[in-house]
């Protein structure tokens, strides 16, 4: 036994946009929303959706705070968060795995 | 999970994947970043072996000018990095700004031993050299963490706990503080 929880699909995770924005935070401390915003090429009322719907969960952190001289929101993933992507992603391997090889 | 096709999953976590690995790679470091640590770092060198070694009072103000010179181009550093990518890194702060990298708190600590000992000589051009050389591994440190960040963020953005750099700024601090006492 590993003592690990066996990997769990996440609905709230799988939309691609929130898998792609849940995985971005894990590469930074915090993001500013416009930059998230650029890089999901979505908009601003979008993005704000994912972000609550995350935030509901204990899966990412918002405040507000400054970039160039304007009010913005900076956003980060949570501990909690961290561990449901994780999760999530180690399910979907799963599921990858079950692709059968092409015939050589 | 019976509804997903694993083409999907395959495709939603390629691109999950291709954005993490492009937003670690947009971050950029602030044009001059480099020059203005290392110059920052070699004149705190220099200025602390200065003020440990010169009895006159001047010598204390050139110190204490040594400690502001850092934390203001620190403090300007990060808030550029922060401007020029839209995110924050707290690994980078205290990493590469405040040195906790293995090699920069080693570059730090071997060229700062060294000027000590060089101004207690009164070997002045060695403790600038040493101060020169100090900065400038210091500045190379922070370019070798920005290579393994962009190679493996997930691993190298986690940063020590605010508390540990909060504890290591104590003490660094405690520790010059009984070192400009013990000079007297």
């Amino acid at each position: 036994m590993s003592g690990k929880s066996a990997p769990t699909f996440d609905p709230l995770i799988h939309a691609p946009a929130r898998l792609t924005l849940m995985s971005m935070l894990t590469a930074v401390s915090e993001a500013e929303f416009a930059t998230i915003r650029d890089r999901l090429e979505v908009s601003d009322s979008v993005l704000s959706k994912h972000v609550a719907a995350l935030a509901a969960a204990g899966y990412v952190e918002s405040r507000k705070g400054v970039h160039h001289g304007r009010r913005t929101t900076w956003i980060r993933i949570t501990g909690a968060g961290r561990a449901a992507l994780v999760s999530h992603v180690a399910a979907l391997r799963a599921l990858i795995a079950q692709i059968p090889e092409e015939p050589a | 999970m019976e509804n997903i096709e694993p083409v999907d999953a395959a495709a939603a976590l390629d691109a999950s994947e291709r954005a993490r690995v492009a937003i670690a790679r947009s971050v950029e470091v602030p044009r001059g970043h480099d020059l203005v640590m290392g110059a920052a770092v070699a004149v705190q060198i220099a200025t602390m072996a200065i003020g440990l070694f010169v009895p006159d009072a001047w010598a204390r103000g050139v110190l204490a000018g040594g400690l502001l010179v850092f934390a203001v181009a620190a403090g300007v550093e990060l808030l550029r990095f922060r401007r020029l990518n839209g995110v924050r890194l707290e690994a980078f702060a205290s990493r590469v700004v405040l040195g906790t990298d293995p090699w920069a708190s080693g570059a730090y600590g071997v060229s700062a031993a060294a000027a000590y000992v060089a101004g207690s000589r009164d070997l002045w051009w060695l403790a600038a050299c040493l101060a020169l050389a100090g900065g400038t591994a210091y500045a190379l440190s922070g370019r070798r963490w920005m290579r393994r960040y962009r190679e493996a963020p997930e691993r190298a953005v986690r940063a020590e706990s605010t508390l540990l750099v909060g504890l290591l700024v104590v003490v660094a601090v405690a520790g010059l503080v009984l070192l400009v006492v013990s000079a007297r």
